[in-house]
């Protein structure tokens, strides 16, 4: 029991639409002149990290990059605009059919998730019963 | 119950811009509404349109010997049982819904329910004349008023062809092929639409690109053309530049790859056998919408259908 893996966590898709992306703040990014984006990614700096990297030779950073359209979204990827504002944004950018526009922001969000580029700030949902406490509170 | 459908008119903001179209069966939906899901084929498949939110047209289709009576009692009979917790589901039938004049040569039985949180207007039928039954459902929450709208779209359903040719319609990109020519491949990606048609050796092929400027950049259509296909292996193409047309536009002209081309060729010319070995078509970029279009045909000489094809997508 103590040894079993946490699950991750499920969300609907209606909760995953109103999730907020936040880019990870310890990595640095630059716009390059061609419209693509450069992100540096640092190995880590803890000792097993160091004593690893001396092991397997891990480089001390590495870069991605993310074309035009991916670096749109990582720009807007700031804890203020929700998945459904990034789907709109990019459906009226491109000028992309809806359902088009979500599905490939979705994936490409779901790569940077994986990849620990980005994280997601959900909107805690009231815990069953709080709204029942509070009506009756309220009564 | 049937007093109130009918006093339920069509309100004037419902228009229904958006057209699902696929195997043959057509739908008017709101411009919100998109294909969802897909599966089967033209003898027997579903088809499922969704909104932001939910599913909202689920429409399936079969050929054959179907008493229609009994396939909505048992969609109704497993549609009670998924949901025999639920003491609020009420089921009614022969609502009347869409008019059998709307429906002309149709068998039509209309059907509603009503859940915990859904609802659902449908609608079966078995065609005369193509031996075709659908069964249709618009669905909507529980609280909407859903019959004015699942009436409209209902109404609009089709299952036949127009003049030999079927629409085929999905995420805004609509497009007329013959009738005779069968699907046998599609790739439904973000931004990039393909589908492959066949009629024994002839194909049809009809492609959208989306974010096109991205795609071009500082490139020529043509030369955008020639790095697009230069992995091709089943043809021998060529592309130029085509003026005088509404938007930039590129024409494919080539033959067919096979093994002993030339002598196969020069067999069929003194048999005076027309094999399907043209290859042409058409390349076109549409600004307004920034999308790269492409119908291109694989036909016998004379037997073209893809300026037809071509001239039925409305890109803007």
């Amino acid at each position: 029991m103590l040894l079993r893996r946490k699950g991750k966590p499920r969300f609907s898709r209606e909760t995953a639409l109103t999730a907020y992306p936040v880019r990870n703040r310890s990595l640095e990014y630059q716009r390059l002149e061609s419209g693509e984006l450069a992100i540096t990614v640092r190995r880590r700096s803890e000792l097993w990290a160091r004593l690893l990297s001396k092991v397997f030779v891990v480089p001390r950073q590495r870069q991605v990059l993310l074309d035009e359209v991916g670096a749109d979204i990582w720009e807007l990827c700031d804890g203020e605009h929700t998945v459904r504002d990034l789907v709109a944004h990019m459906a009226r950018k491109y000028q992309l059919n809806r359902k088009e526009a979500e599905v490939s922001l979705t994936t490409y969000l779901r790569n940077l998730g994986k990849r620990g580029l980005v994280g997601f700030a959900v909107p805690a949902a009231p815990k069953e019963g709080e709204l029942a406490h509070a009506k009756s509170k309220h009564r | 119950m049937r007093a109130a459908i009918r006093k339920n008119k069509l309100p004037a903001d419902l228009e229904l811009e958006g057209l699902v179209g696929w195997q043959g069966v057509t739908a008017r939906t709101p411009a919100d509404w998109n294909l969802g899901a897909l599966g089967g084929d033209v003898r027997s498949g579903y088809l499922r349109v969704d909104d932001e939110h939910m599913p909202r047209l689920e429409i399936k289709w079969s050929y054959g010997k179907v008493d229609t009576n009994k396939v909505l009692t048992r969609y109704l009979g497993q549609l009670g049982k998924k949901t025999r917790r639920s003491s609020q589901m009420v089921v009614q039938r022969d609502t009347h819904l869409v008019s059998n004049r709307l429906q002309p040569g149709r068998s039509l039985q209309c059907f509603s329910w009503q859940g915990d949180r859904q609802q659902a207007h449908g609608l079966i039928w078995r065609c005369q004349g193509c031996q075709r039954t659908v069964i249709a459902q618009v669905l909507g929450p529980r609280q909407q008023d859903l019959a004015p709208l699942a009436r409209a779209v209902l109404a609009s359903l089709n299952d036949h062809d127009r003049e030999g040719w079927y629409t085929w319609s999905l995420y805004g990109l609509a497009v007329d092929i013959p009738k005779e020519y069968e699907l046998t491949r599609q790739q439904l990606m973000s931004g990039y639409l393909d589908l492959q048609f066949e009629r024994g050796k002839r194909r049809l092929r009809v492609t959208r690109w989306g974010m096109a400027q991205l795609a071009l950049r500082d490139r020529s259509l043509v030369h955008w053309v020639e790095v697009e296909h230069v992995k091709r292996r089943d043809v021998h193409w060529q592309a130029h530049a085509l003026e005088g047309d509404e938007h930039p536009a590129a024409l494919l002209a080539g033959e067919r790859r096979r093994p002993l081309h030339w002598p196969r060729k020069q067999v069929a010319r003194l048999l005076r056998v027309r094999a399907p070995i043209i290859f042409s078509g058409k390349v076109w970029h549409c600004a307004p919408s920034n999308r790269l279009f492409s119908v291109e045909e694989i036909h016998a000489a004379g037997e073209e259908h893809w300026p037809q094809v071509a001239g039925s997508i409305r890109c803007h």
